[in-house]
């Protein structure tokens, strides 16, 4: 998103985003596939309303289990505008959230072990490095 | 609705989404429908940082004041990630 302004405060307990007029593909499934352009605009504040928990099970979880990810992650509301322009169609809305979360989280390669490697350059000094395909 | 910082980026540089083809999970309550709380928010793969899902609820109303009940499911994924290509990357990423 790069007319995007995303802004975390309270030590990453507020996400505030502020996006204008965001450039989108609407992959619409019905009546026939097709894709869209299509452009939005939303201001949205996430607020953390508890402590954030670890979830996911990282080192037990098939890649394409649902729990394949290493997230901390808080309950959150979210509060804000929302409209779009698509075909003719414009919508504008405000609304909460029934549900938010916010947080962090690594999947997929930042998943596996940190690679051990001998750093020349750094006096022979061992250094962490995660895979990269 | 996908929106993404690839302006200016290579095709193949772009994230790979979550495994098991073009689709994603939905976290939450179940008391709400939803999948529980150890589910991935994420919607691309190979990626690790700042990560917001809500879900709306509220009214919309369109180009000819016809008035509709809004439902939205918006996701933030910002952070590094590895491309298609096997760069590695940094961006923002938006769900819709």
């Amino acid at each position: 998103m790069p007319d995007a302004q995303i802004t975390s405060s309270r030590h990453g307990k507020e996400l505030t985003v502020d996006a204008e007029n965001v450039a989108v593909v609407d992959d619409v499934a019905s009546p026939a596939p097709a894709e869209i352009p299509a452009a939005v605009s939303f201001h949205l504040t996430w607020n953390a309303t508890a402590p954030r928990h670890r979830l996911g099970h990282p080192r037990t979880a098939a890649p394409t289990d649902p729990a394949a990810f290493l997230g901390r992650l808080a309950h959150a509301k979210a509060t804000g505008s929302f409209s779009g322009m698509e075909a003719g169609f414009a919508f504008q809305s405000s609304g909460k959230s029934t549900f938010a979360e916010l947080g962090t989280e690594q999947n997929g390669v930042f998943l596996a072990p940190p690679a051990v490697v001998v750093c020349r350059v750094c006096a022979g000094r061992q250094v962490r490095r995660f895979p990269v395909r | 609705m996908v929106a993404s910082s690839s302006v200016g980026r290579a095709a193949n540089a772009e994230p790979v989404p979550i495994p098991g083809g073009a689709h994603l999970f939905s976290p939450g309550p179940r008391s709400l429908g939803l999948m529980g709380l150890h589910v991935e928010p994420s919607s691309i793969s190979d990626f690790q940082g700042v990560v917001a899902l809500a879900y709306l609820s509220g009214s919309a109303t369109d180009g000819e004041s016809h008035r509709y009940d809004l439902a939205v499911d918006l996701r933030i994924m910002s952070g590094d990630y590895v491309a298609a290509d096997g760069s590695a990357q940094t961006g923002t990423f938006a769900f819709i």
